[in-house]
């Protein structure tokens, strides 16, 4: 059931005349503006590109999880979802990897085009992406979870950066220490391990919460 | 025909035992008790704003009493809702960017009616336009739209809001002969709608909401 679901926000998103790649825009102009903002030195700049590659991920992550249920609530394509008899949690397990498809690898693969921006050893550029993929289940989840408790609601942009926030604080400071573990330890650094943990978190707690707080938008 | 309209196999029924409805803070239904059984045939009617779409959504499973209860039998053994109900809401919930066939086909996976979709764009007299984006279909073809995708759902309990809005003549006798048939093989339609002077089964029910004296 999840398959079918999948497929329909792929060929919807894609034939919505590319709003799917506002988040990579978004990215690309962060990056770019970052650089400006630090003076184009790629001294100062090397060390804190992983920094701000993951800010980059993270706010343009952020931009896009207030549309994840809301056009479907809206329509009432939610109602009919659930008297179809897909339950919430199947809904919520489609939309999150939606969501990594359209919204968050996009930003992975061009990460190492952002790395040229900043000059970054190819080393850094690979912790950087694994850091990233490691994470993106619990990105997705939470921002599936956030959307869901807030589907229907006007203007609930700002909320979702305050639900959000402190679930990812513990990736972003992860997912930057990662790239320095790799450094050293290659990939059996201890935070990539962290890391995995936290994305199993997301999905063995945040994903039934999610589906919870579509249940009860919904009766 | 008889492939889109299969008798059903386990008598479903449908029970609501004095349930009070509101939005907001306005209380438009109370104490509301009523037993559907097979073959019935419920037109609710009532004035704009009466609470007929509210009602049809708890009927539906979709929103919650604020007391009372809504229970859906299938034989003597209470089921999910999801079980037995295919709701036509009024707002039609096709999506935009899709081909009517596509739209049509989605829903009959998550049902498992794959095999269905031809010929229930064809009984509703879609064919032709199996192939444009439903943001390309006039209202009443979208509404025709829904109508298919209650037959594929293949469920016994048909809730409709206002089936007959943005119809024209050919396409009120579709919805007609649509609940004519979805009775026959012991179906349940439950109809909210301004013209209840139609007949369409020897058990036609009709439910008026009033505002209270």
């Amino acid at each position: 059931m999840i398959a079918p679901l999948i497929k329909r926000d792929l060929v919807l998103a894609l034939r919505s005349g590319g709003a799917w790649l506002y988040g990579l825009f978004f990215f690309a102009v962060f990056i770019a503006l970052s650089a400006i903002a630090l003076g184009g030195s790629l001294n100062v700049m090397r060390p804190l590109a992983p920094a701000l590659i993951w800010l980059a991920v993270i706010f343009s992550a952020m931009l896009s999880f207030h549309s994840i249920f809301q056009e479907d609530y809206r329509d009432g394509n939610l109602a009919q979802l659930k008297l179809s008899g897909a339950g919430g949690l199947i809904l919520c397990t489609a939309k999150a990897i939606s969501f990594t498809l359209l919204s968050i690898l996009p930003l992975i693969i061009a990460t190492p085009l952002a790395a040229l921006v900043f000059d970054m050893s190819s080393q850094t550029v690979m912790a950087t992406v694994l850091s990233l993929i490691l994470a993106s289940p619990a990105l997705a989840i939470y921002g599936v979870l956030s959307s869901a408790i807030l589907a229907g609601r006007r203007g609930g942009g700002f909320l979702i950066v305050l639900i959000t926030t402190p679930f990812l604080i513990p990736l972003l400071i992860f997912g930057i220490e990662a790239i320095e573990g790799y450094s050293i330890h290659g990939l059996v650094a201890l935070e990539f391990r962290i890391l995995v943990g936290l994305s199993f978190i997301a999905i063995a707690v945040g994903l039934p919460a999610a589906a919870a707080a579509l249940n009860a938008h919904l009766e | 025909m008889n492939i889109l309209f299969p008798p059903v196999k386990k008598s479903a029924s449908l029970e609501v035992a004095g349930i009070s409805l509101s939005r907001g803070d306005r209380s438009l239904i109370s104490g509301l008790s009523i037993t559907i059984n097979q073959g019935d045939v419920l037109w609710t009617q009532g004035n704009n704003g009466i609470g007929k779409t509210t009602f049809l959504e708890a009927l539906a499973g979709l929103r919650r009493p604020d007391t009372g209860r809504v229970s859906w039998m299938e034989g003597s053994t209470p089921v999910r809702p999801e079980k037995l109900i295919a709701y036509q809401p009024h707002k039609s919930f096709a999506k935009a960017l899709l081909t009517t066939k596509e739209d049509l086909k989605f829903w009959a996976g998550l049902y498992g009616t794959m095999s269905l979709v031809t010929e229930a764009l064809d009984y509703v007299g879609l064919s032709e336009q199996a192939d444009i984006t439903t943001q390309n279909l006039s209202a009443g073809q979208r509404r025709r739209l829904a109508l298919a995708k209650l037959i594929i759902s293949q469920k016994p309990i048909w809730i409709m809001d206002e089936p007959g809005a943005a119809m024209d003549n050919s396409g009120v006798q579709l919805i007609d002969r649509l609940i004519a048939q979805h009775i026959e093989r012991g179906g349940i339609a439950i109809i909210a709608s301004h013209d209840t002077s139609r007949k369409l089964s020897t058990q036609t029910r009709r439910l008026t909401l009033e505002v209270a004296a």
